[in-house]
């Protein structure tokens, strides 16, 4: 097995395993080093709002977790909206959302965030980040804090003409 | 007990409405949230006589940050379900037209047509955590040793056909198959795996070699019915928490 540190019980990983083996995987996870080598590819067709793109990530030290890096950007309205998310299967371990187009509600606090905000695992509460960057630079900063590598090609999304001036 | 009014009520869900113009016509934000904390907008866009309404794909940007992969079959599902409100789903986008005055119901329609096409990450079946084939070949590989293990190694059986078998455990002295390893992870893997199995049972050389089809005993969908298929072509064995597939390594060594 890899380098990830977990109790002895864990050390067997099961399909679903009960929630507290989940949580320590998860931050064992997070804080793991992990790579991309997929090169970014936009999925538009078929959607008349919207593009994503789906990359694979790998973590060397726990080969069996299914990670993937989903991103998406909303390619017609102002301002631009982009999300980048980190699955581990369809679980939610990691995420950023740029420019919501409103507000995000805390389901612990109630609270509201209305400007680009993190989560990190377990993702019940946003972390309000004011910067305004490329979505570039968002991706890269995205990568440094999911403690992930990328060797593959960043592609721009494909914003239609009137988001152009934000790239 | 002091509690709010009806009419505090009423004014603090006003209050988690808004609308502002943009250049589509309006941006029309709900007292509704995704699963994902995200809050329901829907533009109201001026067509003809009417509005258009719709909600720039984020019920489906929702479905698909979860993890779900929308396939013309998902999407005709996602469809009907939009439907029974009254909207369309067309490109991944919700939509309603309606007259002048029916902009409010219809907004508040769309809306939960569109939360809908986002719940639909709850009703489909749930991307497993970890690789399956990956758990098989670690437990072999724990269980048995690296050194009698090969993964993913290419078998050309009778029909020509090249298979990728999960793996192939090694006799004692590492010359020559002692088994033959197949990782089955779900319902839909069965057909594939059923095909290289009985193409391999009758390839000559390697048809007396055991061949073992391991299933995903956990929330796969694996029916009675798949299993009775895999066992006219291999030894088959559920794999679930904590299983070390003696088995296998019983019949290997």
């Amino acid at each position: 097995m890899g380098g990830l540190r977990r109790s002895p019980e864990s050390s067997r990983l099961v399909q679903q395993p009960v929630s507290s083996e989940i949580d320590s995987l998860i931050v064992a996870l997070l804080a793991a080093e992990k790579r991309i080598t997929d090169g970014v590819g936009w999925k538009s067709i078929g959607r008349a709002d919207y593009s994503s793109s789906t990359l694979r990530v790998v973590c060397p030290s726990e080969p069996k977790a299914v990670l993937r890096l989903v991103m998406q950007v909303q390619r017609r309205n102002l301002p631009q909206k982009a999300s980048f998310n980190l699955l581990l299967g369809a679980t939610r371990i990691f995420s950023l959302d740029v420019e919501p187009r409103r507000w995000h509600k805390n389901r612990k606090t109630l609270g509201t965030v209305g400007v680009t905000h993190w989560h990190t695992w377990p993702c019940e509460e946003a972390e309000p980040d004011d910067r305004t960057m490329s979505h570039k630079e968002w991706f890269w900063e995205f990568l440094q804090r999911s403690r992930t590598t990328f060797t593959g090609r960043y592609r721009k999304p494909p914003y239609e003409p009137e988001q152009l001036r934000l790239l | 007990m002091v509690g709010p009014t009806p009419e505090q009520i009423k004014k603090s869900l006003c209050e988690l409405t808004f609308v502002e113009a943009d250049k589509y016509g309006f941006e029309i934000v709900l007292p509704q949230i995704y699963s994902n904390g995200e809050t329901v907008v829907v533009t109201a866009q001026p067509e003809g006589d009417g509005f258009f309404v719709h909600d720039s794909g984020m019920g489906a940007m929702a479905l698909e940050a979860a993890g779900v992969s929308t396939s013309p079959r998902l999407h005709e599902e996602i469809g009907k379900g939009v439907r029974a409100y009254g909207c369309q789903f067309s490109q991944f986008r919700v939509y309603k037209q309606c007259s002048v005055a029916d902009v409010a119901q219809t907004a508040a329609v769309v809306g939960c047509a569109s939360r809908l096409v986002a719940d639909f990450a709850f009703q489909t079946e749930t991307r497993p955590m970890f690789d399956f084939r990956r758990q098989v070949v670690e437990t072999l590989l724990e269980t048995i040793g690296a050194d009698r293990v090969r993964e993913n190694e290419e078998v050309i059986a009778r029909s020509g056909t090249r298979y990728q078998v999960s793996a192939i455990v090694l006799d004692t002295k590492l010359v020559k198959p002692a088994a033959y390893v197949e990782a089955v992870s779900n319902h839909q893997a069965v057909a594939r795996k059923f095909r290289a199995l009985y193409d391999m049972m009758h390839t000559p050389g390697i048809a007396e070699t055991p061949r073992f089809s391991v299933f995903n005993d956990v929330q796969a969908g694996i029916s009675t019915g798949d299993v009775a298929l895999l066992k006219d072509v291999s030894e088959t064995v559920g794999f679930r928490e904590r299983n070390t597939l003696s088995q296998i390594t019983g019949s290997v060594h």
